[in-house]
């Protein structure tokens, strides 16, 4: 299968609205369901169906790809709900080398509503996995998924695409870790059990936090929290003891008014000689007094300082796009070359037929006046010219096949030459 | 350095070319590449005559490894710079073994220089310069291979390469050598010198790393910095554990200095350099004091260390230029 009759077909945040999108979303079971009918009646060599919150997108093969494609949009739009909003103009069509070049970008995470997530690259893996387990993927499809998380591994281990933090909740262990550095002997307060809470507790276990305490108003759900991360639950009416002894508090709480003071503090700080203190307040409003910025050793964060962080992640994530496209470029053009270079496998499997089947014939021919040894050489000397006979055609042929340009006619020409339209009793034969 | 020239032809009476060759090592240079050359060359240049086959091997050795080392530091350089812009880089990922290479390849040649001048290489500026550049790159990388952070290698190794670039350009044997400086002793006190020099260098470096990650905090500016910066603490441990390390260097080089110089010098042996290196002492003596013992801000420990290292700049530079005495030992 030629990288020509590749086709893609799809919807993405760029051309829906998300509302609009999930009327098209598939979840896996779904997608097991609906794929090999899909490719039976859409008459398809080869597809595979990725679907995520923030796109929908099905990668086919087929021999008329332009035709498939129309087949395809139908397909796709006949899926979602009747009321829906969906139309032709939300959906978005590719072929050939644009259509791998667009898959590569979206396992890279260039598509991807944060530039450079890396979620996305396993959810791209578990599409090929779900097809290959309906059989509507085979080499084809294997083959440009495969390259499709090379180029994602090479833009994430030769670009800085997915460095950084992109969320204020992982901004905030940042923050902790560039200050402390390793996590694992120190300890944190979370004030708050809520999601935003919940979420700053998985990165810090996830950092390896020593020691966890998380304080809310309503104990039963600060005890639910510990429980899933390790860590302790303790009340509101706690903070200003444990704050002596923790290394990072982050609060992140819907409080009206301040829960830790100034003074609470000032207070905490006397008692625990010069040790370092982060403060990161990502409630809102503020539940950390901002006096307490002004206190020695303590390093208070808000909301905004987050945000900054996020956007330098973001900014530096725009700025390594190009260096990626160009890993995309390679890795296309490499995918390209390699699955042209493919179709003279099947002309070159029949040249090798031919010549072990002509040296096979003359071999019998000559082997009742051989003895036994003689019979072993001559075998051997046979199979060996056959393949250096073989070796500068076999390079040619693969070389026109690489070649775009390369007129079909001289592949027709080669066959011609080694006697491959004639049958092997032919004459000349032998 | 005045080089002398030496021209040969080929056996055909071709002219070849010419070697300039250092006069300390010429005859060394020529016995080695002569007999190479094999036949080659007229080996008629009265400078090749009558020299001794085994020192002459160590002068080829040192003559290559003079421009060598700077150029190993300065590619050693370059990893640290590519690893600190882009820490995913391979070519940045060799810079600690490019480094321990290339120091190593220091030491043994501070030590071949030891045994081709005959005395401890610390009698002229150009020596000291080699010696605490070796220290130097050898006292980071075991504050690097401590902490696992080589994000202040950038900062460090141009430091190593300009005194070593500077020793390569002006080193060559003292004519005169104060004969005291064969003393084992003395070996010590300088090895401890070079070594409590090269800490408190990178004391000094950690401590002003230390202040703008600081700084970078309180003013909420998270740049490059901030991010490629090893973390506040992991500076805060590297500024308080290359302080130790000075101070214990220190401490022997005070102990070995007096212990030789009571033994050499019988008008007595304090000057202002040595008066102006207690104090230099007692200030990181006090800062490690306060740190471990009241529990001093990473801050101030970071500015106390910043205030010793200027007085020691005060006692090797200052003191040095005006107030010059027995303090050296070569012309």
């Amino acid at each position: 299968m030629d990288l020509e009759h590749l086709l893609l077909v799809g919807s993405s945040h760029r051309t829906a609205p998300l509302d609009l999108l999930q009327d098209l979303s598939f979840s896996p079971e779904l997608i097991r369901e609906h794929l090999p009918g899909m490719r039976e009646v859409l008459d398809l060599d080869e597809t595979v169906i990725l679907s995520t919150c923030n796109r929908t997108e099905i990668y086919a093969a087929a021999e008329n790809e332009r035709r498939a494609a129309g087949a395809v949009q139908d397909w796709l739009l006949a899926r979602a709900p009747g009321e829906s909003g969906i139309s032709r103009e939300n959906l978005y069509t590719r072929f050939g080398a644009e259509a791998a070049s667009h898959l590569f970008r979206t396992a890279s995470g260039l598509e991807s509503l944060i530039v450079g997530e890396t979620e996305i690259a396993g959810q791209v893996q578990d599409a090929l996995e779900i097809a290959r387990g309906a059989g509507t993927a085979q080499g084809f499809s294997t083959r440009l998924f495969s390259t499709a998380f090379r180029a994602s591994k090479r833009s994430r281990t030769e670009t800085e695409i997915a460095a950084g933090t992109t969320s204020v909740a992982s901004a905030s262990v940042h923050l902790a870790h560039r200050i402390f550095g390793d996590l694992s002997r120190r300890s944190a307060l979370m004030i708050g059990a809520g999601e935003t809470g919940r979420l700053v507790c998985r990165y810090l276990a996830h950092h390896g936090i020593g020691k966890l305490t998380i304080a809310n108003r309503t104990t039963h759900r600060a005890l639910e929290v510990a429980g899933e991360f390790g860590g302790e639950a303790a009340g509101l009416e706690g903070i200003e003891e444990i704050l002596e002894g923790v290394d990072i508090a982050v609060a992140a709480t819907h409080s009206p008014t301040p829960l830790v003071t100034g003074e609470m503090i000032q207070s905490a700080m006397r008692n625990r000689s010069s040790r370092m203190l982060l403060l990161v307040d990502i409630s809102m409003p503020a539940n950390i007094d901002g006096a307490a910025s002004s206190v020695d050793n303590v390093f208070l964060n808000d909301m905004n300082d987050l945000k900054s962080i996020v956007q330098r992640t973001l900014d530096r994530r725009s700025r390594e796009i190009p260096a990626v496209e160009r890993i995309i470029e390679e890795e296309v053009a490499c995918f390209a070359a390699r699955t042209a270079a493919m179709r003279a496998g099947p002309i070159i499997k029949e040249l090798r037929q031919r010549y072990e089947d002509l040296a096979g014939a003359q071999l019998e021919k000559f082997s009742p006046k051989m003895s036994e040894e003689d019979r072993a050489v001559a075998a051997r000397m046979v199979r060996d010219l056959t393949k250096k006979l073989l070796h500068w055609p076999t390079l040619e042929l693969r070389e026109i096949a690489r070649d775009p340009e390369a007129d079909p006619a001289r592949i027709e020409w080669l066959r011609r030459l080694f006697g491959l339209d004639k049958p092997l009793s032919g004459k000349g034969d032998g | 350095m005045q080089l002398s020239p030496i021209s040969w032809t080929t056996d055909g009476g071709v002219p070849g070319a010419t070697v300039y060759i250092d006069p300390i090592d010429n005859g060394g240079f020529s016995n080695t590449i002569f007999p190479f050359l094999n036949g080659y060359v007229q080996n008629q240049h009265p400078l090749v005559k009558g020299s001794n086959t085994k020192k002459f091997n160590m002068d080829l050795v040192l003559s290559i490894l003079r421009p060598a080392i700077p150029v190993l530091y300065a590619i050693s350089f370059v990893n640290y710079l590519v690893h600190f812009v882009n820490p995913r880089n391979p070519f940045g990922k060799a810079s600690t073994p490019v480094l321990f290479g290339t120091a190593v390849v220091h030491v043994v040649y501070c030590v071949l220089l030891g045994i081709r001048f005959d005395h401890h290489p610390m009698a002229t500026v150009f020596e000291i310069l080699c010696v605490v550049a070796a220290a130097l790159a050898c006292v980071y990388l075991l504050i690097e291979l401590w902490r696992r952070s080589r994000s202040t290698g950038v900062f460090v190794v141009p430091f190593v390469l300009i005194l070593q670039i500077a020793s390569a350009i002006g080193i060559a044997p003292s004519k005169e050598i104060n004969p005291l400086l064969h003393d084992t002793l003395f070996g010590i006190h300088t090895g401890s010198v070079a070594l409590s020099y090269a800490a408190f260098f990178l004391c000094a470096i950690y401590a002003v790393m230390l202040l703008l990650f600081h700084r970078a905090l309180r003013k909420k500016s998270f740049g490059l910095l901030f991010e490629r910066l090893a973390s506040l603490a992991t500076l805060a441990k590297m500024n308080r554990g290359s302080a130790l390390v000075g101070f214990v260097f220190l401490t022997v080089a005070i102990a070995s200095g007096s212990a030789w110089a009571a033994r050499a010098f019988e008008a007595g042996w304090l000057n202002p350099k040595v008066a102006l290196t207690f104090v230099v002492w007692l200030v990181y003596g006090l800062a490690l004091f306060f740190n471990y013992g009241l529990k001093w801000s990473n801050r101030r420990v970071a500015i106390a260390t910043l205030v010793g290292f200027a007085l020691l700049i005060l006692s090797s530079s200052v003191v040095n230029a005006y107030l010059a005495g027995w303090h050296s030992f070569a012309e």
